[in-house]
């Protein structure tokens, strides 16, 4: 067992006397996570009116209310609960904004929003992120918006697996425990997604 | 949960951890992986590139867009949002409502980059005003522009139409892009009266006043098409494409009048509405939203697919956005675009060569003369195609009319010869093919020649045979072109001056021959096929010895290439005796200093330094003889720089000891007792008063010197150098040569100058050469050349091995080096001198990283190296210096393992295995034993101290016998 572990142990069995200053201390070490999902379901006509940081934070008032009945075998399932719990935030802002009915904490990500078809702007933009040449930016910009369709045209679970591991960041046993998969079922369905994602890549080409 | 559910995709595991590496700034590879994993190697070159595109995609597109959500949108000032229409090009169009107004327009909201700042808010208002002017039935009309919120958008008349690029899916039979709000019903309408109507928009009333659709989706969307009338027939389909180009045409040739370009002509801006009237949007738009940097380096807008062979240049005219229409009917009439395919490389290869199929050998239903207006108008050459829109307009009347039309078919030999011509400025992808061509008639034509003298002799068939001479002639003389057009494409690559270069490693002199691509590879053993027939069946003919000369010197050229220094040694040989033997006036002839610094580097090539400043010493004889007038000629001066700079190289190599005796040394007889070339050529000119009488034996080393003779040579060159930018301060090739002379100065200073002279060079040249990178962005000798620069910053000044010095400014020049490196290798992924330079730059950053005590990144590093050396390697065995770099690498990795991580056994394993492959590669790895066996020795050498350190004494005695043995000379 490593250093690292042995801290998660000592700050689980923390939490699980409820102590505040353990819940911090899982909230700031998954705060970058948490960040990433609320910046990819959030409803873009929020973005101006509220903040990325001010949704953690409710969400973070939200758990300390909560952390008396929480009990956590491991860091992923104080992962999980914490992710829930923003979500739940998120569809509550949403309703208290903009009336919508969110179907789930999981709100779907619509990445066509991330990246219109290939065009001058795409292309400026990322000429100066990438320093690429015009023309194979233009060539990215392409690529980016037949990807996307592909993602988009996938199978919802599927499609949640990619986002989740790539707009998340999560590992494969996150991402198990928040669709509550098997970590097997995860781990052999991204694979088959990522195969599945070049076959249309590929029949595009 | 079981054992059976924990059971994770092997496969995944390795992505996770390559996805943890990444985000953790790493820069871990596919065939790293691929390489390490064996096991797995299919299914990793299978899954990986699908997880790097996507990781890519979230790289590129999480910042660009973030905060715009262009759907949810729901009033912009007077305008209320009714739904969004679609993605066009730069921007989301809705359908809104101008409430004041009381009626339907159609809103293009751009994103929020592209207009922040006033300068480019004032050009794209500037621009919406010329765009607003125009006023034409086929270019949808701009009202104005606004801003609301920060969000910039302009205002349209709605068109109920149908962008191209779904017509074209929907026609294609693929699923429909993306169902946004312009409905499928719609889009079927649209498809199926192309198909059966005779399109006549001219009939219908104003085709703006349309009953607007109802925006619902139908599922398969051909409903509407039961109420058509019967098919007329495909006929009817090309003539309606023709009849929708027709009015695009009109439109653009009206609007090139008017001074305004659109130059962004795609499918997905061009519409065709209920009505069968085609529109063009965005006009002149899409430059005004450029980004100012890239104005500068050249207007190029457009999806790639339908750019320009000259837009890829940054030139844009009329033409270019004819062109463009020609691409765009091409895909109307062939279902598919004229050029396929995702691969930017490939792409951008077809797209300049203009290798795009023939329209009837895409569909042989299109009509011959349709055929023949979109191959003129896509003509890879502007200057072929349609001088105006009008043109085209005209032409596409004419086949409407069944009246001939004006444009001609092109022959296949006219084919060919565009496409050739082409090709003198385009990398070469698919020369096999001409070549094939080529090749057959060329040997041909030859026998040709010679047997037409036979035939004069005949009296009756005099005439004829005069006839047929002068065709032979003219065919050879067209074959020679072509050969020589072939030759220039895979040897043009200027290799010469970048054969001398340094290991990190200077026990070790190595010579990177300029390595060849596989494909350059069969390619030039065609070609030398070629030229060694012509010159064995032409040796005897007085009159062709110009020809042949020019043939031996390009065999010298392609077996320089290939690494046969020997060979080529004996080509230029020849060669210089040809040129020597015709020149029949004591007139310097230039082509003999080229020759004499081929030659040369022949000769630098197979470590016979000496022999090499022999050669450059006559080239620099040759132009010291020239008249000064013609001495002056800047590029005569660019020449005599060059050569000063090789000479500089080659003396100082000699004399640093790496001369290789007498190997290869005047090798192989004259071929078959023919006139043999002296094999000394200087034989031929009064000795050189220092080297005179020289032969055999090189300079012994570490010669004391009192002059160091080769920096004058490099300090020569800087002074023309400075000569030449004196007069022409912006001219690229002399900065660059100025660039290049600093960083051989800085190089070969490692004695004599102080360290702040040789860090003032080298300062100077990366500047000089940021400057150049910025001005030509695209230009990959410029981006090699800094980076190899960069590299040379840590170039050791000491021969023992272990840390280097490097301070902060070092590292971060190697990194910028590595990253240079790493995009030379993605952007011409067939050239594997930027292979090697990547994986030289990453043992370059393991040093260093190592010095500054910083030793996973060093590990990482030098692991990094010896991976990708390890794979050129493996994949150019002919290039003995990849398994020397490998080894060096190798040899650095296990050091640290050994000596600073405390990890012997990672050593002996790593060095072990590095035997048994070099034992592999026998000979193959360096054909001179002596050099073969020193690398050995080192390797066995440093096996001995890692299995010292782990205690195993024993093997490391015999570890070290065996390196005694291999050093002991023969």
């Amino acid at each position: 067992m490593t250093a690292a572990d042995d801290e998660t142990t000592k700050w689980l069995a923390r939490l699980e006397d409820g102590d505040e200053a353990a819940l911090e201390w899982f909230f700031s070490a998954m705060r970058d996570k948490l960040r990433r999902m609320v910046h990819y379901r959030l409803d873009a006509r929020l973005t101006g009116r509220v903040d990325e940081d001010d949704v953690l934070q409710e969400a973070w008032l939200d758990a300390v209310q909560r952390i008396e009945s929480f009990r956590a075998n491991d860091a992923t399932e104080v992962f999980v609960w914490l992710r829930r719990i923003v979500g739940q935030t998120l569809v509550d802002l949403h309703r208290q904004h903009l009336g919508a009915k969110m179907r789930s904490a999981n709100q779907e990500v619509r990445l066509s929003h991330l990246a219109p078809r290939a065009n001058s702007a795409t292309m400026s933009a990322m000429l100066v992120a990438s320093l690429t040449s015009p023309s194979g930016a233009a060539m990215r910009a392409e690529a980016n918006a037949s990807l996307i369709d592909a993602i988009e045209g996938m199978d919802p679970v599927d499609r949640e697996i990619l986002v989740l591991r790539h707009f998340e960041e999560l590992g494969n046993d996150e991402v198990a425990a928040v669709l509550e998969l098997t970590r097997s079922t995860a781990s052999y369905r991204y694979i088959k997604a990522l195969a599945k994602l070049k076959a249309i890549l590929d029949s595009d080409s | 949960m079981t054992a059976h559910e924990d059971e994770r995709h092997p496969l995944e595991q390795l992505v996770e951890e390559f996805l943890e590496r990444t985000r953790r700034g790493e820069r871990p590879t596919i065939d790293e992986y691929a390489a390490a994993y064996p096991e797995h190697a299919d299914e990793i070159r299978e899954v990986f590139p699908a997880m790097a595109a996507v990781e890519t995609l979230k790289a590129e597109t999480s910042d660009a867009f973030a905060g715009l959500d262009p759907e949810s949108i729901e009033s912009l000032g007077d305008f209320r949002i009714i739904g969004p229409i679609g993605h066009g090009g730069m921007g989301v169009v809705y359908e809104a409502e101008q409430v004041t107004l009381g009626r339907r327009v159609a809103l293009k909201v751009l994103p929020r980059q592209t207009v922040r700042d006033d300068f480019r808010r004032q050009r794209f208002e500037r621009e919406a005003q010329t765009a607003a002017a125009l006023h034409h039935t086929n270019i949808v009309p701009i009202f104005g522009t606004g801003e609301v919120d920060g969000h910039h958008f302009y205002v349209m008349q709605l068109i109920r139409g149908v962008g191209l690029d779904r017509i074209l899916a929907a026609l294609r039979g693929d699923r429909p892009p993306q169902p946004h709000s312009t409905t499928n019903s719609m889009l079927g309408d649209v498809v199926s009266q192309l198909h059966y109507d005779e399109l006549d928009p001219s009939s219908s009333a104003t085709s703006t006043s349309i009953e607007p659709i109802a925006n619902e989706e139908s599922e398969g969307g051909h409903s509407a098409s039961t109420k058509r009338p019967a098919p007329l027939g495909q006929a009817a389909y090309y003539r309606n494409i023709a009849r929708v180009a027709h009015q695009l045409a009109d439109a653009l040739g009206y609007a090139h009048s008017q001074g305004t370009l659109h130059r962004d002509i795609k499918p997905a801006n061009l519409l065709l509405d209920g009505n069968g009237t085609a529109w063009i949007t965005d006009f002149g738009l899409a430059k005004a939203l450029e980004q100012a940097d890239l104005t500068r380096s050249g207007d190029v807008v457009g999806t790639l697919r339908y750019m320009a062979p000259e837009q890829l240049e940054g030139d844009f005219d009329a033409r270019t956005d004819i062109y463009a229409l020609g691409l765009t009917l091409y895909e109307l009439a062939c279902l598919q675009p004229a050029f396929g395919g995702r691969d930017r490389a490939k792409l951008l290869a077809a797209i300049a060569e203009g290798r795009f199929p023939r329209v009837r050998k895409q569909n042989p239903s299109v009509p011959r003369d349709l055929a023949t207006i979109i191959e003129k108008a896509c003509a890879p050459e502007p200057r072929d195609r349609y001088r105006t829109a009008h043109d085209l307009v005209d032409d596409l009347e004419r086949f409407l009319e069944d009246r001939p039309i004006r444009a001609r078919r092109i022959s296949a030999v006219e084919a060919t010869w565009r496409w050739c011509r082409r090709n003198r400025a385009i990398a070469a992808f698919a020369l096999i093919s001409l070549f094939a061509v080529f090749a057959a008639a060329g040997t041909g034509w030859v026998f040709y020649v010679q047997k037409s003298g036979a035939l004069q002799a005949e009296g009756e068939r005099r005439r004829e045979a005069q006839e047929a001479q002068r065709l032979a002639n003219a065919n050879l003389a067209l074959s020679l072109e072509a050969f020589a057009v072939l030759f220039d494409e895979v040897c043009g690559r200027d290799p010469f001056f970048a054969t001398v270069e340094q290991s990190d490693d200077e026990e070790f002199e190595i010579v990177t021959p300029t390595t060849v691509s596989d494909h350059d590879l069969a390619l030039l053993q065609h070609i030398l096929g070629f030229y060694n027939r012509f010159a064995e069946q032409n040796a005897e003919n007085a009159e062709l010895s110009q020809e042949i000369a020019a043939a031996q010197w390009r065999i010298g050229d392609i077996q320089h290439r290939l690494g046969h220094h020997d060979a080529a040694e004996t080509a230029y040989l020849e060669a210089i005796v040809l040129l020597d033997d015709s020149t029949a006036s004591s007139d310097p002839d230039l082509r003999l200093v080229e020759l004499h610094n081929a030659l040369g580097a022949a000769l630098v090539a197979q470590a016979r330094f000496a022999d090499a400043v022999e050669a450059l010493e006559a080239s620099i004889e040759i132009l010291d003889s020239l008249p000064s007038e013609q001495a002056a000629d800047p590029s005569i001066r660019l020449t005599r720089l060059r050569t000063h700079n090789t000479l500089g190289l080659a003396m100082g190599a000699s004399q640093s000891g790496h001369e290789r005796p007498g190997m290869g040394r005047r090798r192989g007889p004259p071929r078959d007792g023919r006139r043999g070339p002296p094999r000394d050529f200087d034989r031929r000119r009064p000795p050189h008063p220092r080297d005179g009488g020289r032969r055999g034996p090189p300079m012994p080393r570490g010669e004391p010197r009192h002059t160091p003779d080769y920096l004058q040579q490099h300090q020569t060159a800087l002074a023309i150098a400075e000569q030449l930018l004196a007069d022409s301060p912006e001219e690229p090739e002399y900065r660059l040569a100025m660039a290049r002379t600093r960083r051989y100065l800085a190089q070969q200073s490692r004695r004599i100058q102080p360290i702040g002279l040789k860090a003032h060079h080298l300062e100077t040249a990366i500047t000089l050469l940021r400057e150049l990178v910025a001005e030509f962005p695209n230009a990959a000798e410029l981006e090699y050349e800094l980076a190899t620069t960069l590299v040379s910053t840590i170039r050791r000044s000491r021969p023992e091995p272990g840390p280097l010095r490097v301070d902060e400014e070092t590292r971060a020049y190697l990194d910028e080096a590595s990253r240079l490196f790493d995009h030379l290798v993605q952007t011409n992924p067939s050239i594997p001198e930027f292979r090697s330079s990547l994986a030289g730059s990453f043992h370059a950053i393991g040093r260093a990283a190592w010095d500054a005590e910083d030793y996973v990144a060093a590990e990482a590093h030098l692991r990094l190296s010896v991976t990708r050396w390890r794979e050129l390697a493996e994949r150019y065995p002919q290039i003995p210096s990849h398994a020397a770099h490998w080894s060096f690498a190798t040899l650095s990795l296990s050091q640290l393992l050994t000596r600073v991580l405390d990890r012997p056994e990672d050593a002996v394993a790593l060095l072990e295995d590095l035997i048994d492959e070099l034992e592999r590669f026998g000979e193959s790895l360096d054909p001179d034993e002596r050099r073969r066996h020193n690398l050995l020795a080192q390797i066995y050498m440093s096996l001995s101290h890692s299995l010292r350190a782990l205690g195993h004494h024993d093997a490391a005695d015999d570890a070290r016998r065996r390196a005694r043995e291999l050093e002991r000379p023969r």
